[in-house]
């Protein structure tokens, strides 16, 4: 699989696993003063690059490409929705999911064993008006023969 | 009504929770007029006027919305009796910062009273109040 194919396989499992906050991606991966957010919609950047190849244990040592990915997840309080009900709750279960290296590795083309685990600061975790935002970063290796 | 209209209004109930019974809503009014030219009949009287909102932008679209309002309250009472109206105004928004769920927030900024020389015996309580309300 191509590194792009792997992002866009990231990104339709992220879909999935955030649909009841109809979670769909910004059309810029950076900008955040562009688009609204609905209330109780989720939104995501995913800004993931192929960077220097990472070699691959086996008597023959073959090259594959790393991805770093930063992922940031930004959720608009529902109307009336107090800033817990979202933080205890659902959220959560979501950061729950996302920090799971097995969550990461069963991504269609992503090779067993990462370069990075995934990692969410919890300096990360912030909110700004009604929008909660969190920032999720870890290195994966693109499986070239998937 | 208006969103200033409706946060005027929430004001107006502040004070007159506070002041009780004789400052009437006929004499409690979203205007303003030279204080110095109300009957005795109309006393006690509130004006709130003047509101000014300035606004931020924040992430996402979303805008945070400052308002300030001024509010004059007119009375023929004591001093203390207007010292004890400005506690129980400053509780009452206190005890409900939303005024109601109209805004995010509200404070009182700055009170003061001073006396009409115009008038003897007629005091004034004057208010500032500011507001946040977040628009998305």
């Amino acid at each position: 699989m191509t590194p792009a194919q792997v992002k866009a396989a990231v990104a339709s499992k992220l879909e999935t696993l955030m649909s009841a906050e109809s979670l769909a991606r910004l059309a810029s991966d950076f900008d955040i003063s562009r688009e609204r957010i609905p209330a109780g919609a989720a939104r995501y950047q995913l800004q993931a690059w192929v960077g220097p190849q990472t070699a691959m244990a086996d008597a023959n040592p073959t090259f594959h490409p790393a991805m770093s990915v930063r992922l940031l997840v930004h959720y608009h309080l529902g109307a009336s929705e107090a800033e817990r009900t979202y933080t205890d709750g659902r959220m959560q279960t979501v950061l729950s999911a996302l920090s799971d290296p097995e969550w990461w590795m069963s991504v269609s083309g992503v090779e067993r064993g990462l370069d990075e685990d995934p990692e969410i600061p919890v300096s990360s975790i912030a909110r700004v008006g009604d929008v909660v935002s969190f920032l999720l970063t870890l290195t994966l290796t693109v499986n070239v023969n998937a | 009504m208006s969103r200033w209209g409706d946060e005027m209004t929430a004001l107006i109930a502040i004070v007159r929770t506070a002041v009780g019974a004789t400052l009437t809503a006929a004499n409690s009014e979203r205007d303003f007029r030279p204080g110095e030219l109300l009957a005795a009949s109309e006393l006690p009287h509130l004006f709130i006027f003047n509101p000014r909102s300035t606004d931020t932008e924040l992430p996402f679209l979303q805008t945070e919305v400052r308002t300030s309002y001024q509010a004059e309250l007119w009375v023929d009472a004591t001093q203390e009796a207007l010292c004890v109206f400005r506690d129980s105004i400053r509780d009452g928004i206190d005890a409900d910062q939303t005024l109601t769920a109209t805004v995010r927030r509200c404070r009182l900024t700055s009170d003061a009273i001073f006396e009409d020389s115009g008038a003897v015996g007629r005091k004034v309580l004057a208010l500032e109040f500011e507001t946040m309300r977040l628009e998305a």
